[in-house]
């Protein structure tokens, strides 16, 4: 192979593509581990690549571009992004991924990582390929081409089976995110299984806030895949032949962005299990979740919320038995180690605001054992923006001034300032209630589908952009209380977006009793009657009070929601009052 | 109904102690079914149990149940069965469907005010419940548009949600709070027209204390079976009802 010879690259790659399977789906949703390639063969691409590479002199982009050009099909990039991919999926070194490679192509580390990644960034592109975000999006987007690592394949179903009888489908799929997921996974594996360690914790937030929990993904995707299997009474030795498992992975919904190549080891697992809610908390060690400012929707107050969490740490061992507070939210407790420390959710209600707020869990000798932190106001950017219905507030400095996909906002600024907006804002509450002094309110709605709005003052003006979501989707509606997740007082409908007649599915989760209520591929036909919204009666399906979850998908579209129905408040009467005779009569 | 109590004085643990010896009780009792005893899945809830009952015919023997498990242990028991408290609506309940706009025994109550009455009474703190909130008319606004279908014409909703209001408060259902806020009345029975008006979260109290056993929590009018105005008064003051001459 001789990337200089246009004519023969060319044979080369569509050699790779004629047994890449995924080579015909739409852009963005491909796998380049759907392929046939023997690893024997990537092993033969792979040191044509470094023969190819040690002609090349200096390892930079430049250089591989002036060397190789083919502006017109850059044959070349779609072959080494395809034989990365493959190597992440085969490769068995331990220790860092870009310098085991660059090792194994004869380049120097770091120059030739950042010379690669410059190839793979726009490899992903042409090929259409499926991509991760995040930190090491590089290495996350080769490792999602084909799910898990190979080598990994065997102790990964091991530690998802124990994970899975401890936590039960069902709350995996339903219950627990992503990324607390991807962190249990990770504590599940221990020092005997060190590449898979490494593996899994590029998908926590321990170092990288920012990690891209793909291995709770996969969780997730092998959990509904497990619920179906026992809602339809099938065994999951189906999944063995790759046929049957495409004809019936395809009518499921499960999430775009997956693709596991091999299943032979995870075949076995995906076998009934349950779990209560109770036991399967004490097995998942939950993040630290971050401090954070919030509009509380019911009492319209600015407050400082630390969410609910499960704390442990090694080092308090030492401390057992002892004290410890949050002194900010009043807060107290006693270090029972072993044991987690429970946190429950703590508010605190806001009369001033900070440029920072800083709460601290200390011991019992005031020594700050953890602390949590939450940005706040910055004196050159004094505006706080909430979505109205949330109360979610929305991260905003000199360099996001955007906001899309919301529909009202609560604005706060300083008095002395004010709020310009264009036509297509409408002011809904001039005079939102503000406890905050030298501050003012104003609750504000998007009624076109873009806009601008400024925060002037004296000395500056902050100018955002306001955009309303990208394309029609379905909505809920029904009569709702305000309530820190979306709470209906009756059982609310969908309305869908009509344009030309289709048949969506649907599926809807009770989530109190952990059960399925649509029949297996429920459809539903839209027809187009030149009416703008089509009703999905949600009656016909929920008849109780509870949580739900709805999900609507066709091929690559999907929708989904989840919210509780909550039956009017009524007092109880005392008991010891004689006049309560009377009803018995 | 479900009801919620909390034990006083009790140490860590001993909750589950107390709950234990509730359950042995109620058994030898031989409640069965009827009477079930569950501890909260929140762990913020640590001295706290919740009681089943099937029905209220249950509430007393039960609660002197409770009482004498309570000196026992040296405990206090409070909440739920010796304490006027909302009780948490049970899992099982159906959905009430929106009644059709006909079923009110009164004069036609525009859609609006009906949804108004139904949110002002539902919006409470979740912390405690007990005392109803304030919404703002951007706020009702809001969740009256997320009420209707998105193709429900708005352009005059500002104006009539204007009147429903003005109109609502007029006849003693809601009044202004500070700060341009809205809030449901006080509980309130006319004693002329055996009309209950203001916090739904009553309604089926009034029905109860006059020995209905209403389920419609849309039906307002009252079935009176004493007349005398003091003696009314008195029965509904004990569950927090006003009885008042127009």
């Amino acid at each position: 192979m001789d990337f200089s010879n246009r004519d023969h690259t060319k044979a080369v790659w569509e050699q790779l593509e004629n047994t890449w399977k995924d080579s015909k789906k739409s852009i963005g949703e491909r796998f380049l581990g759907n392929n046939q390639l023997s690893q024997n063969s990537v092993e033969g691409i792979f040191d044509a690549l470094a023969d190819n590479f040690s002609s090349i002199g200096t390892f930079s982009i430049d250089k591989l571009n002036q060397r190789w050009g083919d502006r017109q099909d850059r044959n070349w990039v779609k072959i080494i992004t395809f034989v990365l991919a493959e190597y992440a999926y085969y490769n068995t070194e331990e220790g860092s991924f870009w310098e085991g490679l660059c090792k194994r192509l004869k380049v120097n580390y770091p120059q030739g990582m950042v010379t690669l990644q410059a190839v793979l960034n726009e490899g992903f592109d042409i090929l259409g390929l499926i991509k991760a975000s995040g930190e090491h999006q590089y290495l996350a987007t080769l490792y999602l081409q084909s799910g898990i690592p190979s080598q990994h394949l065997e102790q990964f179903a091991l530690f998802v089976n124990q994970l899975a009888d401890g936590l039960g489908w069902w709350n995996i799929a339903y219950r627990y995110e992503a990324k607390d997921l991807a962190q249990s996974l990770y504590d599940y594996s221990n020092e005997d299984s060190h590449g898979l360690r490494c593996f899994l914790k590029n998908f926590c937030s321990i170092d990288n806030e920012n990690a891209h929990p793909l291995s709770g993904e996969i969780l997730k995707y092998l959990a509904t895949v497990a619920l179906e299997l026992e809602r339809r009474n099938l065994l999951s030795k189906i999944l063995t032949s790759d046929q049957d498992r495409e004809k019936y992975l395809q009518v499921l919904h499960l999430p775009q962005h997956f693709f596991l190549r091999d299943w032979s080891n995870l075949v076995s697992i995906l076998t009934p299990k349950r779990s209560s809610k109770a036991s399967s908390n004490s097995l998942l060690r939950q993040r630290r979740r971050q401090l954070n400012l919030r509009l509380d929707p019911l009492e319209l107050n600015l407050q400082l919320v630390l969410p609910e969490q499960i704390l442990w740490q090694k080092e308090w061992e030492a401390l057992n038995g002892q004290d410890c507070q949050i002194a900010e939210a009043q807060w107290s407790s006693t270090i029972l180690y072993p044991a987690s420390l429970e946190i429950r959710e703590l508010c605190v209600n806001l009369s001033e605001l900070a440029d920072r707020w800083t709460w601290n869990l200390r011991g019992a000798e005031n020594q700050v054992l953890l602390e949590w932190n939450c940005e706040g106001v910055s004196p050159d950017f004094p505006l706080l923006v909430f979505d109205a219905e949330t109360g979610d507030r929305l991260t905003l400095n000199a360099n996001t001034l955007k906001i899309s996909g919301i529909s009202e906002l609560v604005c706060y600024f300083p008095t002395e300032s004010q709020l310009q907006l264009d036509n297509a804002i409408a002011i809904t509450d001039p005079h939102f209630p503000c406890a905050i002094a030298g501050w003012q309110a104003q609750q504000i709605r998007l009624t076109g589908r873009s806009a601008c709005f400024s925060l002037v003052s004296a000395n500056s003006t902050i100018s955002l952009q306001w955009q309303a979501s990208g394309n029609q989707q379905p909505v809920l509606r029904g009569l709702q209380i305000k309530a820190k997740q979306l709470t209906y007082l009756e059982t609310p409908q969908i309305y869908y977006p009509l344009g030309d007649s289709i048949a969506i599915r649907i599926q809807i989760e009770d989530i109190d009793r952990q059960s399925t209520i649509t029949a297996p591929d429920t459809q539903l036909i839209m027809r187009a009657t030149g009416e703008t919204w089509q009703q999905i009666d949600l009656n016909q399906w929920i008849k109780k009070v509870g949580n739900y979850a709805v999900k609507l998908w066709q091929g690559n579209w999907h929708w989904s929601t989840s919210f509780k129905i909550q039956a009017p408040y009524q007092v109880v009467a005392p008991l010891n009052l004689p006049h309560l005779q009377v009803q018995k009569k | 109904m479900k009801y919620m109590h909390s034990i006083r004085g009790c140490v860590a643990g001993q909750r589950n102690k107390v709950v234990e010896e509730i359950k042995k009780q109620l058994d030898q009792v031989g409640f069965g079914e009827n009477v079930t005893v569950e501890i909260p899945s929140d762990r913020a809830f640590k001295s706290e149990f919740y009681l089943t009952l099937a029905s209220t015919e249950l509430m007393s023997p039960v609660r002197e149940l409770l009482l004498s498990v309570s000196q026992d242990r040296k405990v206090k028991i409070i909440g739920g069965l010796f304490d006027r408290k909302l009780a948490v609506p049970a899992k099982t309940e159906p959905v009430i469907a929106p009644p059709p706009a006909t079923i009110s025994t009164t004069k036609s109550v525009s859609q609006i005010a009906k949804k108004v009455i139904s949110l002002l009474s539902n919006h409470r703190s979740s912390i405690d419940p007990v005392i109803p909130l304030a919404l703002t008319k951007p706020q009702l606004m809001s969740l009256l548009i997320s009420s209707f279908s998105p193709d429900y014409q708005l352009a005059n909703l500002s104006q009539e949600l204007d009147s429903t209001l003005k109109e609502l408060e007029s006849q003693g259902e809601i009044y202004t709070d500070m700060g341009n806020r809205f809030c449901i009345s006080k509980p309130t029975v006319i004693y002329e027209k055996a009309l209950f008006c203001g916090d739904r979260a009553y309604l089926s109290l009034a029905h109860q204390v006059l020995g209905n056993s209403s389920q419609n929590l849309e039906n307002i009018k009252l079935n009176f079976a004493e007349s005398d105005f003091e003696k009314l008064k008195a029965i509904f003051l004990t569950v927090g009802i006003t009885l008042v001459q127009a």
